[in-house]
């Protein structure tokens, strides 16, 4: 057998009292992926540092051995351990632009990484730095090099990352989460590259994630962390087949899946426990419907090799079925009329460098009881359409009619109060959408008294009670400090506070992104029931498009501020579809090991600044070539209906727009 | 009787303290046991900074509390034989049969001037902040929150006041022509209804849609309110309950006047960086006004840097005090505060330096105080 790049045997990291990390022990052959998968909190990243010798001052490594190339690397000096950082192990960090030092030039930053450790030349290092960005397909390097870098992309700044991370031929390439912060097509362009790395250079690597669809596409082996210990690892396609602990299990059945039948991710309930109030059996049995009272919450449970290559941290795998309850699928919609008609919207910014069309001639009518996913890259213009909506900014043109009453030269505060109360806005930052100030439940019965005001305390506080039995929350954690909540906690209580006028529309702007998989299920689940129970509209700003494919009843597509598509999601995600809505599907990660790599859409995404003319896709279009030479470029395609209720901006006849 | 050696002054001294050492032991002491569920003030008994500075602060605290039954003699009264006596000196055929500090140029205590100066010391000095703070925050948080043209100028105004050396602001308050005039009543009136408007616009902004609440609440604040400060602004009291010297209105005046635009910047500075949060975005989609998001919304969350600013005004105005007294401005000359008691020292500092070094240590140990303090809680609102 060959020696391990990696090896770590029942390392427990400490940080003062907390086990954040206990007994995790991991291999990592030569060139091969590993996939660390966790939630939040599960200390995925601390063990990242850990292998890096990088725990700060609080955190030290308690317990086990930790073998890089059969060398130990537990007490190491902080000497050796610089050679060996960059050199032996590298790490692609999840911000680019905190990766990277704001005030150098790119190139000289690159430049310093063969002068540290190859001692190469001046001139040498500015070679090798160019080597670098050319292997990663960065276009135009020259110009990369002399920019800073906030004068570039996310996109760009990641592979600028990794460039540099590679410059020192690491054995080991640690990634951390390397594409949160990037939109699903930029994803996809770097996880090809990531795939193109180790098929070409063969460096084995470390991919940490909670994504365990994107993880799929990459992985040869998955190694699943919950609570600071492992729940199960062994090969991906064996995990994905026939995952044995139902932690594994669940998280799969929370995964949105993009070609499934139309029902929401199967939620899970509860939240993984902090490090302090871990309990003392297995750290899932609070939250595990196969867990046996007497049996699971006694003693730690310990790691079992069950199959070649395969261990699991659970006493009742052999009994436990391996596909969890699916979530029922979601009843049809009730939809009624007109409830929100949006003509001609438009909005401008402007700045020193000209003007930015935020959102230009946005025309789209949603219906009561519906819900009309908004769906885009960032800088699409979808947050913008949200806060035109909500009397957040000004619309430079255009009207917005709810329920028959044109609100757009109202801001907020200055609509009538049943108006108000009629279209509520949930939040995207969990951290952010509860003031931290104040206790939650005083927060939600602030917006009952202005809904409903007048009505006395006792019937409030009633109200206040109904609300959060309504998303599922105790009535204890009204008294409760946000900070004191979970994320998932907190966006329940943003929503209803949203719910406390009763609203018909309900704008929910990225509601989950910033959750982990199994809460955010459950989050959406609480939404959806609520939109079907109540007949809401709901508005569903996302860009996970695998998630608005099992929960839309209809789609909107927005692309640099225009309406590309709108349209029944059956069809759209059935049917035929805009070609940039099709490169959205083809970008977006499958949670199955043997599905074809998603492909990446080529071209940088334009800046808003200087929108192309004509089709503002036309730059990045795979089908451009199918149109006759300048069209794309001179007219803008008009958004015309292709069937009833579905309307495409392209200039592409509908018949070639089929699957 | 004879002079007494250090030992016996200091001793004797302790003695005197025996109320504020009692209060020191009752509050520190409940402050420990509360110390887990005081949140972050109870954090500040875990670090060796924060609990100096709290006790610092506290024995001033209470020495102002109880200056009565510490002081050992009048502090105006004047003893034959006893002038510039230095410390430890018999007294005899008075209240305490020792100047425990000495004499000063005018043979009165100079410990008792000490403990009665820093009732002044206290009186003033918070109240200027709190009024500075209040004219800050109703100014910088529209500045800040609404931004634009209202920010322009609201910040230029600041900047004027702060561009002007403030010596010389104070020598032309205290200058009789002016003082003649109703130039200080005016702003003094004007600069006093802050604190007035702030908790009037705190109280309608939250209870507006409650008709019961809301009138009982503004009743409450506008009767006593309105009292105070026809009393100490308009010197209109007919109780006389409310009062101040007019050369203390304006020390007070000009104290707060020089305050009030830095007080303003760091309100601004905070409203301008949390009016982007997503909190706000909520309340004002719920249809909040704009007092009730700047003053329910973001106000609370800039209370920590607020806090703690305010520690260091405290301070720095306590120094700015015992500098104009030290010029002689505003309070009278027999006034036991610090930085006139200082003044009058200096004449004689190297044949009698105690008459100065008594009220120098004093004031000293009160800033100290405060920064600790400051500084403490700076940490612990980053570790939160």
């Amino acid at each position: 057998m060959t020696e391990p790049v990696l090896a770590l045997e029942g390392l427990t990291v400490r940080f003062g009292s907390r086990r954040v990390v206990e007994d995790l022990t991991l291999r990592i052959g030569p060139g091969e992926v590993l996939g660390l998968a966790g939630e939040s909190g599960s200390g995925k990243s601390t063990a990242a540092l850990a292998i890096l010798g990088d725990l700060g001052p609080g955190g030290r490594i308690e317990a086990g051995s930790l073998r890089f190339e059969g060398r130990e690397l537990r007490g190491l000096a902080e000497r050796e351990w610089r050679a060996l950082r960059g050199a032996g192990i590298a790490l692609v960090g999840q911000e680019p632009m905190a990766a990277l030092n704001p005030s150098m030039r790119v190139g000289a930053q690159l430049a310093e990484v063969p002068r540290l450790h190859g001692r190469a030349s001046r001139a040498e290092a500015r070679a090798a730095a160019r080597r670098a960005l050319e292997e990663l397909r960065l276009p135009d390097p020259d110009r990369m090099l002399a920019a800073y870098p906030h004068q570039l992309s996310g996109g760009q700044l990641q592979r600028i990352v990794l460039a540099m991370a590679l410059m020192a031929e690491p054995r080991l390439l640690i990634l951390d989460e390397p594409t949160t912060a990037l939109d699903v097509t930029v994803e996809a362009e770097i996880m090809a590259l990531l795939r193109g790395i180790r098929r070409t250079r063969g460096t084995a690597m470390l991919f940490i994630g909670h994504d365990l669809a994107l993880m799929a596409g990459i992985c040869d082996r998955l190694a699943v962390l919950y609570a600071g210990r492992l729940a199960e690892a062994g090969p991906v396609a064996q995990i994905f087949e026939r995952a044995r602990h139902p932690y594994t299990q669940a998280l799969l059945a929370a995964l949105p899946r993009i070609y499934a039948a139309r029902r929401p991710p199967a939620p899970l309930p509860g939240s993984q426990p902090l490090p302090q109030d871990r309990p003392p059996g297995c750290a899932f049995a609070p939250r595990c419907t196969h867990a046996r009272r007497g049996l699971c919450d006694r003693d730690p449970v310990p790691l079992e090799t069950v199959a070649l290559d395969a261990v699991v941290r659970c006493l009742r795998w052999r009994e436990i079925d391996g596909a969890p309850e699916a979530a029922p699928a979601l009843p049809g919609p009730d939809i009624g009329g007109p409830i929100l008609e949006v003509e001609g919207l438009t909005r401008r910014f402007g700045s020193g460098r000209g003007t930015v069309h935020a959102l230009q001639e946005a025309s789209f009518t949603a219906f009561e009881g519906e819900t009309l996913a908004i769906v885009g890259e960032s800088g699409c213009g979808k947050s913008t359409l949200a806060r035109l909506l909500m009397g957040l900014e000004r619309a430079d043109a255009g009207t917005i009619r709810l329920r028959g009453v044109e609100v757009q030269d109202r801001l907020a505060g200055r609509r009538p109060r049943d108006l108000t109360a009629a279209m509520q806005m949930v939040f995207q930052n969990p951290s952010d959408t509860l003031n931290p100030a104040i206790p939650a439940g005083r927060q939600v019965m602030r917006a009952l008294e202005l809904f409903q005001g007048g009505l006395p305390a006792r019937t409030l506080r009633e109200g206040l009670a109904d609300l959060l039995g309504l998303v599922r929350l105790s009535p204890a954690l009204a008294q409760r400090m946000p900070r004191a909540l979970s994320g998932g906690q907190r966006q329940r209580v943003g929503i209803a506070r949203a719910l406390a006028g009763d609203p018909a529309v309900l704008v929910a702007d990225e509601p989950v992104s910033a959750l982990d998989a199994s809460v955010q299920a459950a989050v959406i689940g609480t939404l959806l029931e609520l939109q079907r129970t109540r007949r809401a509209t709901l508005l569903f700003i996302s860009h996970d498009l695998a998630l608005v494919r099992q929960i839309a009843d209809r789609v909107m597509v927005l692309y640099l501020g225009r309406i590309m598509e709108i349209g029944p999601a059956h069809r759209i995600f059935g049917a035929l579809c805009h070609p940039y809505t099709r490169a959205l599907l083809d970008a977006a990660p499958r949670p199955d090991p043997g599905a074809p790599p998603p492909s990446p859409l080529s071209g940088e995404r334009p800046s808003a600044l200087t929108p192309p003319s004509g089709c503002p896709f036309h730059g990045r279009c795979p089908r451009r070539a199918e149109l006759p030479e300048t069209l794309c470029e001179d007219r803008l395609p008009p958004l015309a209906e292709v069937a009833p209720g579905h309307r495409i901006r392209c200039h592409l006849p509908p018949e070639r727009l089929r699957f | 009787m004879e002079e007494l050696g250090w030992l016996g002054i200091l001793g004797r001294m302790a003695l005197r303290f025996v109320p504020v050492w009692a209060g020191l032991a009752l509050i520190l002491g409940l402050g420990w046991r509360a110390r887990a569920r005081l949140g972050p003030a109870g954090r500040l008994f875990g670090s060796w900074a924060g609990l100096s500075g709290l006790t610092l602060v506290l024995f001033w605290v209470l020495t102002a509390l109880f200056a009565d039954l510490i002081a050992t003699h009048d502090p105006l009264a004047q003893l034959s034989g006893l002038k510039n006596a230095v410390p430890g000196s018999p007294a005899p055929g008075s209240s305490y049969p020792v100047y425990l500090l000495g004499g000063d140029s005018l043979a009165r205590d100079c410990f008792s001037r000490m403990v009665v100066g820093a009732r002044r010391v206290l009186a003033i000095a918070p109240a200027a902040t709190l009024c500075a703070l209040a004219v800050g925050m109703l100014l910088g948080l529209p500045a800040g929150f609404v931004g634009g043209r209202l920010d322009a100028a609201l910040s230029f105004l600041a900047n004027l006041v702060l561009a002007f050396p403030v010596i010389l602001l104070f020598y032309l308050l205290v200058t009789p022509e002016i003082r003649q005039t109703a130039l200080p009543r005016t702003v003094a009136a004007v600069l006093f209804l802050m604190p007035l408007l702030f908790l009037v616009l705190l109280w309608h902004s939250r209870f507006r849609t409650r008709a019961g609440p809301w009138a009982l609440g503004l009743a409450a604040i506008l009767g006593p309110g309105l009292w105070i400060w026809a009393g100490l602004a308009l010197d209109a009291d007919p109780s006389g309950l409310w009062r101040l010297e007019p050369g203390l209105l304006t020390v007070f005046v000009a104290v707060v006047f020089v305050n009030a635009p830095t007080a303003f910047r760091i309100v601004r500075g905070l409203a301008l960086d949390l009016r982007h949060r997503d909190y706000v975005a909520a309340a004002r989609t719920r249809g909040e006004g704009p007092w009730f998001i700047m003053l329910w919304e973001i106000l609370p969350n800039a209370r920590g840097p607020l806090i703690v600013d305010a520690c260091l005004r405290v301070g720095y105005t306590t120094i700015l005090l015992g500098t104009l007294g030290f010029f002689g401005l505003g309070v009278s000359p027999e006034s036991p505060d610090w930085g006139s008691t200082i003044n009058d020292g200096r004449r004689f500092l190297a044949i009698y330096p105690h008459a100065a070094v008594v009220p120098a240590l004093a004031l000293l140990s009160l800033v100290l105080g405060l920064n600790l303090l400051a500084d403490a809680l700076r940490t612990e609102a980053r570790h939160d």
